[in-house]
């Protein structure tokens, strides 16, 4: 057992793992953040996307103990003070889900590109989100979703 | 959760990593020094992305029991271009700092191409250009792109260091000429021929897949046959990616081009031997319209680097 650190959602976080967990196990199974999902386990699908050193990984390609001193975002540290952020406001209103399965890791992905990508054309975010499988809708509403959470962050002109 | 689950003999998917122990070396020497203890037994890792998804599904034989990390080796994350002689990128450059490097976008171009087109985001922040050479796929993405430019690798031990080409590098899918003690260390790219153009053809279901079939070219004067330079590698029809050493001679020839093209497309069509049976590999497309993409691809890719018309 090795003791890491992690900056979860903007709090210190101590936890021990091993060196067989991944950082997604360690999120979902030790931390209880049951946004980040589990699926293929190969790095194939992207459900388990979390933005981590505001980068977008895929948690269960990162070992637990390399992520010692991240600072790690999921979906529950987008909501502060009790209002969420533009992304999911987005999500709601072009109904960028279905059965939700997919939907953490496509709004992780969509905030990271309206924070660092404002000016992000269409086929700019489908290469983005490309990692990410969704199995019920397609992508369009995603898409959707995504440029007008760019709209609301930055307005009109973003 | 899942959890462990394997019953007479066949292997399920596991969430789990073995049991392993965990270094961090912060110099090559250290790397090394672990290296020469542990052996067979080590494992290096860079960006992970294959490594994970292989130690889950206990593909590596024997399977590791140690993990060596290169990541913070800060020589190993180094680009350095010696003017007019050659591209030095250290092992554990990702494919972002590639394609985020202009020089590298205007002078190796192929090379450029080939790492704007690996995987998602995600997977090319992660990973590296010497996971990709050392993991060794018979589909991977740089090895070609790095054979135009006559690339070479070099590989350290305790006991020194060699200098191998790329194209004596591969055994066969997944298998390198590496030694269990030895560490890839950096790639070297030979600054490319005068007037010499570079790209990088991929074949892909979708956007974030493997090569379907991959193809990289260079050409220099091809209006004029003594001078003529044309180098052609592919990736993806073959047990390993593959220079095709014979073009280079074949297009000295003063036939006409279209002929010369026809000839070398038959010669790499010749070369195709994917490992049978291999998940994932020869599931992707059949043998025909693998061939079919040699033939479409070869003729465009050229097309592109001598009129400079994209056809695809």
């Amino acid at each position: 057992m090795v003791r890491i650190t992690l900056t979860v959602n903007g709090e210190k976080k101590e936890v021990d793992v091993s060196i067989s967990e991944s950082l997604l196990h360690v999120l979902r199974d030790k931390l209880h953040l049951r946004s980040v999902k589990a699926n293929c386990y190969r790095g194939e699908c992207g459900i388990c996307t979390v933005i981590m050193n505001n980068r977008l990984v895929k948690s269960c390609q990162v070992l637990a103990v390399e992520a010692d001193g991240a600072e790690i975002i999921t979906v529950e540290g987008l909501t502060r003070d009790g209002k969420i952020a533009p992304i999911q406001r987005a999500f709601i209103e072009k109904f960028g889900f279905q059965c939700g399965f997919c939907t953490p890791a496509f709004v992780l992905a969509g905030h990271w590109i309206v924070n660092n990508m404002p000016k992000a054309s269409e086929d700019e975010i489908r290469e983005i989100i490309s990692g990410i499988v969704c199995r019920c809708t397609g992508y369009k509403q995603i898409v959707d979703a995504i440029k007008y959470a760019i709209m609301l962050a930055h307005g009109e002109s973003g | 959760m899942s959890s462990v689950v394997e019953s007479k003999g066949v292997v399920f998917w596991r969430e789990y990593f073995p049991k392993l122990e965990y270094f961090k070396p912060k110099t090559i020497d250290e790397a090394l020094d672990l290296l020469d203890k542990y052996g067979r037994d080590a494992r290096i890792k860079a960006g992970a992305t294959c490594l994970t998804r292989a130690l889950r599904a206990r593909k590596i034989k024997p399977i590791p029991k140690y993990l060596i990390d290169i990541t913070s080796i800060k020589e190993l994350k180094k680009i350095e271009y010696i003017d007019g002689n050659e591209l030095i990128i250290g092992a554990a450059v990702t494919h972002e700092e590639i394609i985020n490097n202009e020089l590298i976008k205007k002078k190796f171009t192929a090379l450029w191409e080939a790492s704007a087109n690996i995987g998602d985001i995600e997977t090319r922040y992660r990973g590296t250009i010497g996971g990709n050479i050392a993991n060794s796929s018979a589909q991977a993405d740089l090895p070609p792109a790095l054979m135009v430019f006559n690339a070479y690798v070099t590989l350290m031990s305790k006991e020194g260091s060699r200098k191998v080409p790329l194209t004596k590098f591969f055994l066969g899918h997944k298998k390198n000429v590496m030694k269990p003690n030895e560490l890839l260390v950096s790639v070297h790219v030979p600054e490319p021929p005068e007037g010499a153009k570079s790209s990088y053809l991929k074949f892909k279901r979708s956007i974030e897949d493997r090569a379907l079939v991959g193809i990289a070219a260079l050409v220099a004067y091809p209006r004029d046959p003594s001078k003529r330079i044309i180098r052609l590698a592919y990736t993806a029809i073959s047990k390993t990616p593959f220079l095709l050493s014979e073009a280079e001679e074949l297009f000295k020839q003063d036939k006409p081009l279209s002929k010369l093209i026809e000839e070398a497309i038959g010669i790499a069509q010749s070369k195709y031997g994917l490992p049978v049976g291999e998940r994932g590999i020869d599931l992707r497309a059949p043998k025909e319209y693998r061939l079919h993409l040699i033939r479409i691809g070869t003729k465009a890719i050229l097309k592109y680097l001598i009129e400079g018309i994209k056809v695809i």
